[in-house]
């Protein structure tokens, strides 16, 4: 049995040999990816099943082979940042590369995966790319769902190790395990790293090259360590140190613990909001001592060292010792395993003491904790997730997820300083995304465009629901190069979409946005955010017309010729509550339908239930454009308060929509007016010289269209604003 | 004067424990295991004679156990508590804790 291969990441050309021996084995990871209904990964499929079409990324676990195969296994989907859900099954081999049994575990949106067993069938290939997985959910009742994954790795994790010590301490990371003449009979003498043992039990391990030795001083003056001294070195000399959830551990090397000889090794991070990120072996402590009359006194120290660290490694994986297994909430019900010849047992509390220990010990952790490491839940596994003892024995998080969020910085944010909305205001976001790395990346020009984002709105009591917005176009996805901190900007209508107003009711929103680049998911904070209760019965009573489909459409596609009842609407919150915000939206939206021409699709009553539209006598006719009715509206929506509340990028494609209508109606110095408006609102809020630049230059063309006669003339009696200032 | 060196060890949760060695109060505490080590608070306490007689109490609670040990050289007592049970621990040698 091939046992502790690394990753097998690169296919080889067609034209050269298998690279045999490469792990013949289907323990590994694998992935399924989809986007916008298509599945994208190495050809990988989907078909039938029940579940909603979404962007969606899939990880499978089997673990069947290998070392130490468990007979399990276990996804996890990623499909947006409110629906993640994770699933565990049992397996039986039923045929030459098939299993199948149940699903004994769900974790997180469970609603979303209804399925009780599974049915795997593997294919096998020297070339990784064409390695598969095909997986078939079922249950009684429901249409079963198939799905082929790709293969990823070898491994079911990845993990980095750093190693500090001080100088006084005597670090061991290898032993050789025939070393100690009591051993297991059957132990194969090697050398075994601690990073081996780790490959072993299913991931992928980095150890970092930024060793450190730790000065005493940072012990204070008894050189003896604290666990808040250690905490404050981990900080200090750990390269990779964040406060939070990552698959990253630091272990330290010291000579004693505060607590004196008594103490071989501690997870000692528990302080803080993300515990077990830290680890620390006390080499001078009581595990330096080999029993009196011992055969091998050095060997049996190297290994005490040895089997300590890993031990202590084990915790920061939220291992329990193997008594204590039931203790605590274990993410399952465990049971204790007081005999269990686990690193996270105690050599000398089993029966017949640490000889019976070592004479069986394998240098393994047990089933039940190998099952708990490549299988359970990441959120409860990974290191600064949840905390110790919590579910020992959410988010989390992705892989890619973690390696893209240190390049990405994602933000959904309001265009003012407190995200506090009016009663019926239209709630309009921004989301932002930043390249926060040294390098210019490339990200798909759709990564934050409607089809790209998923938003997902949780308002506080209420289980949370995902934005889908009345449109999603489907524009050519391009690369595009975002240099080191450079951004990219797109607007988030979130007020509403195709499940309703999902925002409108007074009450506190968190709103999380996320977006896929390169695979990985990125994903922002939440954004928090007011709506404030009506002002007066009036505004109650409109409400129950304004949040309506018609109403969201309306304001969503910029007004309407055709949907009466929501002009209707949209009028009467512009009489009755001027300057108000939801005035502003409806506005713009009733104005930018009369400031140009419009075609119209009329089709004449007919008797025909279906008919083409041309056999109908239908035909599309042209309104004209209403400019002084429009000038009148648009005057409604300008000013700092309409580019506050739609969010600048908002703002501006609406007033540069009717600039375009008017010019094209005739009314060009009405445009550049509007267009001169546009820049100077823009200017007093700050917004980027080139954004400042380009409309300038459009208020410029619009001005050169018009008649000598009309510069500085406005069709309208709207008061013209003096031009401002030319930035740059 | 043999030493002999009380330890805590599994299963205390904050109730209030004391141990009597030799009719004299040599510990009272709240202790609470930390399960990283399994060890939750210890006293020393030096003796004058070879066998010894404690009792570990929990006055809050109907839990309580009195035992004797014969002690020639310096000595560990572990203590633990599990399902209601005092469960008692003596050797020659330290306790680990890792």
């Amino acid at each position: 049995m091939t046992d502790d291969i690394d990753e097998v990441t690169i296919s080889p050309p067609r034209s050269q040999p298998a690279p045999f021996p490469m792990g013949s084995g289907y323990s590994g990871r694998y992935s399924w990816q989809q986007t916008d209904g298509a599945a994208q990964q190495d050809g990988a499929t989907q078909r039938s099943g029940w579940m909603p079409q979404q962007n969606r990324r899939e990880v499978l676990r089997l673990d069947v082979d290998r070392r130490y195969p468990l007979m399990t296994a276990s996804g996890t989907s990623y499909s947006s940042v409110g629906q993640r859900y994770h699933w565990i099954a049992s397996l039986t081999e039923v045929g030459s590369d098939h299993w199948a049994g149940p699903v004994w575990y769900r974790d997180g949106s469970t609603s979303l995966f209804p399925y009780t067993t599974v049915d795997i069938v593997a294919t096998q290939s020297a070339y990784p790319a064409q390695r598969r997985a095909t997986v078939t959910f079922g249950r009684s009742g429901f249409p079963p769902l198939t799905r082929t994954y790709g293969w990823q790795s070898s491994t079911f994790h990845s993990v980095e190790f750093e190693y500090d010590r001080t100088a006084d301490a005597n670090a061991v990371t290898s032993i050789g395990t025939c070393d100690h003449p009591n051993r297991p009979a059957s132990m194969p003498c090697e050398d075994l790293s601690i990073k081996r043992v780790f490959i072993r039990a299913g991931f992928k391990v980095s150890e970092s090259e930024d060793d450190d030795i730790v000065p005493l001083s940072g012990a204070g003056a008894n050189a003896r360590w604290s666990d808040s001294e250690m905490h404050d070195a981990m900080q200090t000399y750990w390269s990779r140190f964040a406060d939070a959830p990552r698959w990253a551990l630091w272990t330290f090397w010291a000579a004693l613990h505060d607590q004196g000889s008594s103490l071989g090794g501690i997870m000692f991070d528990d302080i803080g909001p993300n515990h077990r990120q830290g680890t620390a072996i006390f080499t001078e402590a009581f595990i330096k001592n080999s029993p009196a009359g011992d055969a091998a006194p050095d060997a049996w120290v190297r290994r005490m060292r040895f089997w300590t660290a890993v031990h202590e490694m084990g915790h920061a994986f939220n291992l329990a010792h193997a008594w204590q297994k039931s203790l605590g909430t274990p993410w399952i019900p465990l049971p204790d395993e007081p005999e269990a010849r686990s690193f996270m047992n105690y050599p000398y509390n089993v029966n017949g003491g640490q000889t019976a220990f070592f004479s069986d010990f394998d240098f393994r952790f047990s089933d039940a904790e190998l099952l708990f490491m490549r299988h359970a839940p990441a959120r409860f596994v990974q290191m600064g997730n949840a905390d110790w003892f919590d579910d020992h024995g959410l988010e989390e998080a992705d892989p890619a997820a973690a390696a893209a969020s240190s390049t990405f910085e994602l933000q959904v944010r309001a265009n003012r300083e407190r995200a506090d909305f009016e009663f019926l205001e239209p709630v309009t976001l921004e989301v932002k995304l930043t390249n926060r790395g040294t390098e210019p990346v490339l990200v798909p020009s759709t990564a934050l465009a409607s089809q790209g984002v998923v938003a997902i709105v949780m308002r506080h009591g209420k289980p949370a629901r995902q934005w889908y917005p009345y449109a999603r176009y489907c524009r050519e996805r391009q690369n595009v190069v975002l240099g080191p901190g450079e951004s990219r900007y797109e607007s988030l209508p979130i007020y509403a979409g195709l499940n309703g107003w999902d925002v409108s009711e007074p009450g506190v929103y968190d709103i999380q946005v996320a977006t896929e680049i390169d695979g990985a998911l990125v994903t922002s904070r939440p954004l928090r955010l007011r709506v404030r209760r009506p002002q007066s019965r009036e505004e109650e009573d409109v409400a129950q017309d304004f949040f309506t489909e018609d109403v969201g459409r309306t304001l969503a596609f910029g007004g309407t010729a055709v949907l009466d009842r929501a002009s209707e609407t949209l009028t009467e919150t512009v009489a009755q509550f001027p300057g108000t915000r939801a005035a502003l939206h409806a506005s713009a939206a009733l104005a930018l339908p009369l400031a140009g021409t419009r075609k119209l699709l009329q089709i004449p009553e007919t008797d025909q239930q279906l008919a083409a539209v041309a056999r109908a006598g239908g035909k599309i006719s042209e309104e004209p454009a209403k400019v002084d009715d429009a000038l009148k509206m648009l005057t409604e929506m300008s000013g700092s308060n309409a580019a506050e509340s739609m969010g600048h990028i908002a703002y501006r494609r609406r007033v540069e929509t009717a600039t375009r209508a008017l010019a094209s109606s005739g009314a060009p110095q009405d445009a550049a007016d509007l267009e001169q408006d546009l820049h100077d609102v823009l200017s007093r809020r700050g917004v980027l010289q080139s954004v400042l630049d380009s409309v300038s230059e459009q208020a410029d063309a619009y001005r050169a269209k018009a008649p000598k006669s009309a510069k500085g003339k406005s069709t309208s009696k709207r008061k013209s604003t003096p031009k401002g200032k030319r930035a740059g | 004067m043999p030493t002999v060196h009380f330890e805590l060890q599994e299963g205390w949760t904050g109730d209030r424990v004391e141990i009597w060695v030799n009719g004299a109060r040599r510990y009272a505490g709240r202790p609470t295991t930390r399960l990283q080590t399994g060890y939750a608070d210890g006293v020393v306490v030096d003796v004058g004679s070879d066998v010894i007689a404690f009792d570990v109490r929990l006055p809050e609670l109907p839990i309580a156990t009195t035992r004797s040990v014969r002690v020639t050289q310096e000595h560990w007592i572990g203590l633990s508590r599990r399902s209601g049970q005092l469960r008692v621990v003596d050797q020659a040698a330290p306790f680990g804790y890792v």
